[in-house]
């Protein structure tokens, strides 16, 4: 039984390989081999596209979980993620306001993504700088949780006034937006995306040990010679990027962030930080993965797939109350 | 050469909360750090930790300045117990035990098994194995002690400092974490600082005291400074010292308070008749009615509760 964390990726993995060829065989045409390597094959480019959702599932899988697991660990407490604690409201509001007074400005087709992806990376950024200047009030458990909901309300107020004034084509592009289409990814966004997730990656592993050294709390931290100013920085810039450059390209996922870090927790020993975040990321791919198929068949947005999943999830944490 | 010393040295914030402390420490002594509250313990030990600035002087471990090392060469060194922690809701007795290998990873993804076998020897050292895979938050308040003094052994630093490590212990577990301590600084060869409110009992284990008083440090071998200062000499209840030959003591006030609360309570609110004092060994209780010698507090208390008996 030496390597049970090994064997438990495996299957995870295998999981994951299962789940990726299924996704790509899933949709509206029905795809034969040939179509995806083959360039004069008559649906190539449906092949692309598939491939492109499935990576772009990968990517948020990746992402999500790993902002999330940072989160909750930074401020010890299992309901803070990227969703919980407002910050995919606020970049759903920056987007809002760019669409709202871009409306009149003549933006060209391939500047008009790439600004609304700027605008969510943005809005994450500042929520984010905002929660670690009150951090320390934050390790409150009950604080957090209500301070993400009035962030929330406060910003669904504001896109809900927004709307109200806005045309119809832009709220037809938020709209869209938000429903978190994993459809809109084309490969260049893709590749954009996974630079960022590389970043945001580089971040995290700078941040795993100091939040190991963490987990005494601050004067141990500091005897252990941890930098909270640095460990700080790495937090915001990390789970910021990786949050954002997903809601900014894929629009907001919701839940994931929260749901899966907490079935790591029950998977392997929470205390192994390391162990932790490769079982995030396997884990955040399968589940990414199989909820792209269930977005598919049922031909929901994958953004209420996540949510019917994710709250009765997080419903159940909150009654057995056993890690809060 | 000293392994901790500390020259010319004053602490505090703006205003020095201690000055002029010039006092040494060798490896293999424990050392009793005394005080009442907010008189800068804590503040002292962040200093030797090089957390606070010094306002002037120098403090050296192991002939280098503190100041000059930075905070994983200060923890190689130094090892601490802090008197609060946040207790990790998942970690179990062997993952905080792992964590003193913490500063000597680079990225601390797996312990080898050489610090294994060390973390499950200390493990046993400290009659833990029952607790090994215990979560913390179901530990009893002496295991979980046992367990944070045995994240600070497994750092293998030369220096340890416990900041209160008894508060919150009943006797039984003051008496172990304390004999825990002089078995450490004796058989590790370790340099152990600790902080006590409980000086009474910790005395008897500690080889030097440093006290604070009046803003300065009063640093000498615990049996010095106890005999060159009557406001801290009890007399030994339950094992007298006979080679100590005390003048005539007015207080020990604690004993002395426990003894009149005693009479107050059974025999009358007018203790004017009633005399205590503290003679050749001997406490003299006189009275009216009587006059008597008595060895021990005990042997006091037991008279005056079989007068109370044959008075109903």
């Amino acid at each position: 039984m030496k390597n049970k964390f090994g064997v438990l990726c495996f299957f995870i993995i295998v999981g994951i390989i299962i789940s990726f060829i299924i996704n790509l065989n899933i949709g509206y045409a029905k795809l034969s081999f040939p179509d995806f390597y083959n360039e004069s094959a008559e649906q190539y480019e449906i092949a692309g596209f598939r491939i492109n959702r499935a990576l772009a599932m990968i990517l948020a899988g990746i992402a999500i979980p790993t902002s999330g697991f940072l989160l909750q660990e930074y401020f010890k407490n299992p309901l803070a993620g990227p969703d919980v604690l407002g910050i995919t409201s606020v970049s759903s509001l920056f987007v809002a306001f760019y669409i709202f007074f871009s409306q009149d400005i003549l933006i060209p087709d391939y500047l008009q993504n790439s600004f609304i992806s700027l605008s969510s990376i943005l809005g994450s950024v500042v929520l984010m700088m905002v929660l670690l200047l009150f951090s320390n009030r934050f390790r409150d458990k009950s604080f957090i949780i209500i301070f993400g909901f009035l962030i929330s309300a406060l910003a669904g107020a504001v896109v809900s006034f927004l709307q109200f004034y806005v045309e119809s084509q832009s709220l037809k592009n938020y709209i869209l937006w938000t429903f978190g289409s994993n459809n809109q990814a084309n490969f260049s966004q893709i590749s954009i995306l996974t630079i960022l997730i590389i970043i945001g990656l580089f971040f995290t592993f700078k941040s795993i040990k100091p939040l190991i050294g963490n987990s005494l709390g601050v004067a141990y931290a500091q005897s252990f010679g941890v930098s909270q100013s640095k460990l700080k920085i790495s937090i915001i810039v990390a789970s910021s990027i990786l949050s954002a450059s997903v809601t900014a390209f894929l629009g907001p996922i919701l839940f994931i962030g929260v749901v899966v870090p907490h079935f790591c927790r029950m998977l392997w020993n929470p205390a192994q930080l390391w162990h932790q975040l490769i079982l995030n990321v396997v884990l955040g791919i399968f589940v990414m993965q199989v909820f792209s198929i269930i977005s598919e068949l049922s031909q929901f947005p994958i953004n209420i797939i996540t949510t019917f999943f994710g709250i009765p999830v997080i419903l159940l944490m909150l009654m057995k109350n056993k890690r809060l | 050469m000293s392994f901790l010393k500390i020259n010319n040295t004053s602490i505090g914030y703006s205003e020095p909360l201690i000055a002029d402390i010039n006092t040494s420490l060798e490896l293999g002594e424990v050392c009793l750090l005394m005080g009442n509250n907010g008189i800068g313990k804590t503040t002292l030990i962040k200093s030797i930790l090089g957390q606070n600035q010094l306002l002037n002087g120098e403090i050296s471990i192991n002939g280098k300045s503190i100041q000059k090392l930075n905070p994983n060469e200060i923890a190689s060194q130094i090892a601490i117990v802090f008197s609060k922690a946040e207790i990790p809701d998942n970690y179990t007795v062997t993952d905080l035990i792992s964590l003193g290998k913490y500063i000597h990873y680079p990225y601390y993804f797996k312990l080898n098994e050489k610090d294994k076998n060390e973390i499950a020897s200390i493990i046993d050292k400290l009659n833990l194995t029952q607790f090994r895979d215990k979560k913390l938050t179901e530990l009893s308040d002496g295991n979980l002690q046992k367990a944070f003094i045995g994240r600070a052994l497994a750092q293998n630093s030369p220096l340890i400092i416990l900041d209160e490590p008894t508060t919150h212990l009943d006797e039984e577990n003051k008496l172990m974490i304390l004999s825990l301590i002089r078995n450490l600084a004796k058989n590790e060869n370790k340099l152990i600082l600790f902080s006590s409110h409980d000086w009474r009992l910790a005395k008897e284990f500690s080889d030097k005291i440093w006290w604070l008083k009046d803003k300065k440090l009063i640093s000498g071998i615990s049996e010095e400074i106890i005999l060159n200062n009557p406001e801290l000499i009890t007399p030994k209840i339950l094992d007298f010292n006979k080679n100590f030959h005390p003048p005539e003591i007015v207080a020990p006030k604690l004993e002395k308070e426990m003894i009149y609360s005693f009479l107050q309570k059974n025999f009358a609110s007018d203790l004017t008749k009633f005399k205590l004092t503290f003679k050749n060994y001997k406490w003299e209780l006189k009275s009216e009615d009587f006059y008597d010698n008595y060895h021990t507090l005990t042997d006091i208390k037991q008279s005056l509760q079989n007068l109370i008996n044959t008075n109903n």
